[in-house]
């Protein structure tokens, strides 16, 4: 046993030093990347759902019931005569009406969110303008312009944001899960929509 | 005389933290690679469905303006006999009206960002199209800013080969080597509208 003389306290306090050392840097390290990993899938969730949504206003859908002109036909922009004069956002979720129809899709659950400031956490937010509900995806109402930015009135532009309603709630910096997005349609129509 | 360290038998474990720390930072430096090159592909990804359907408003306005327009320009209809490089000349022209809405700015992101699309519309040019047979067809390129010029060579480049002038709704575009008339007409045929590899 006398051969066994083990390790002095200063050899002990130094490894215990070092590995404390690497132990943090591991650790802040373990957290910025958990930090990135969740910033990236948001972000990538947020390009799936402007497709989604690009797809819905372009092509419209198809309802269970029938509409005005006896089709379950939801049309989209690009087979519309006009731009619909009503909102195409209820509580932060797409709702596309055409042919008395009307499309909610890409909902989730509903949350509560208390605006802060403008634009935090929401991009519409005002500062301090009390709770909203959040349904789903879209940041602020889409917008249609059908004189500056259109051919001869036959063409839309349509410019909607898309946000990440988790994301936006904890960030530090929300504008981050928030991005815009921009398309012209066509109104190939040439008769008053159903 | 004896180094303290050499006194130390302890002394290995220093060394044996200090190898952990080095790779530890060799590990985080590459993992911080790996997450600045997918946070670029995020962005890229971005940047692609922008400039996808800034490519897909107009390729579908040109659509439908051949429809109402027929390509007839300074004639009357119906009209025969317009070659190929005429009606691409038309084609163009209908791009221009784009010109409007062909620059898309995000300055929300950068005041540096935006997506400029370019359409050039052209007789077909595969070898052997005859000067009548009504093969055109257009390509999409882009310019941007410097905050995504890096993608301009990724982002999705679209061509359109259509046949147009065609005499009615039913009838079949001929073959490239085939007259077809050079109408001025609303109909047209589309071979391929290709999303090609960025």
């Amino acid at each position: 046993m006398k051969s066994q003389r083990g390790f002095t306290l200063m050899e002990v306090m130094a490894s215990t030093m070092a590995t404390a050392i690497v132990i943090a840097a591991a650790s802040a390290f373990l957290l910025r990347f958990l930090a990135w990993y969740d910033e990236l899938s948001a972000k990538i969730a947020m390009n799936r759902h402007a497709r989604e949504t690009y797809d819905v206003f372009s092509l419209g859908g198809l309802s269970s019931t029938s509409g005005n002109d006896g089709t379950k036909n939801v049309y989209g922009l690009r087979e519309r005569f006009a731009v619909p004069t009503s909102s195409m956002r209820t509580n932060y979720s797409i709702r596309y009406i055409s042919n008395n129809l009307t499309l909610t899709p890409d909902l989730i659950a509903s949350m509560s969110v208390t605006c802060t400031g403008t634009g935090v956490p929401l991009p519409d937010c005002t500062s301090g303008a009390g709770t909203k509900t959040v349904k789903g995806w879209l940041g602020s109402h889409p917008q249609t312009n059908t004189a500056s930015r259109s051919v001869s009135n036959k063409t839309v532009e349509l410019t909607f944001t898309i946000m990440n309603p988790f994301e936006v709630q904890r960030a530090v910096s929300p504008s981050l899960f928030a991005e815009n997005y921009h398309v012209i349609f066509t109104l190939n129509r040439n008769e008053d929509d159903p | 005389m004896k180094r303290w360290w050499g006194n130390q038998r302890g002394g290995a474990l220093i060394v044996v933290m200090m190898v952990g720390l080095v790779i530890t930072i060799g590990f985080a430096g590459f993992i911080t690679s790996g997450v600045l090159v997918e946070a670029r592909a995020v962005e890229g990804s971005l940047a692609r469905s922008r400039a996808y359907w800034a490519e897909m408003g107009n390729f579908n306005y040109i659509l439908s303006r051949i429809s109402k327009s027929k390509f007839c320009s300074s004639c009357i209809l119906p009209n025969t006999n317009v070659k190929d490089v005429t009606l691409a000349v038309n084609l163009q022209v209908y791009f221009n009206e784009l010109t409007n809405v062909k620059t898309w700015t995000y300055p929300d992101e950068s005041s540096s960002y935006t997506i400029t699309t370019t359409d050039t519309a052209a007789a077909d040019s595969t070898a052997g199209r005859h000067t009548y047979s009504g093969w055109l067809m257009a390509t999409s390129a882009y310019s941007s800013s410097s905050l995504v010029s890096g993608l301009n060579n990724h982002l999705p480049v679209m061509e359109l080969r259509l046949c147009v002038g065609l005499a009615n709704t039913n009838s079949q575009c001929g073959n490239l080597g085939n007259n077809n008339g050079g109408y001025t007409t609303a109909y047209f045929s589309i071979n391929r509208l290709t999303n090609l590899p960025g």
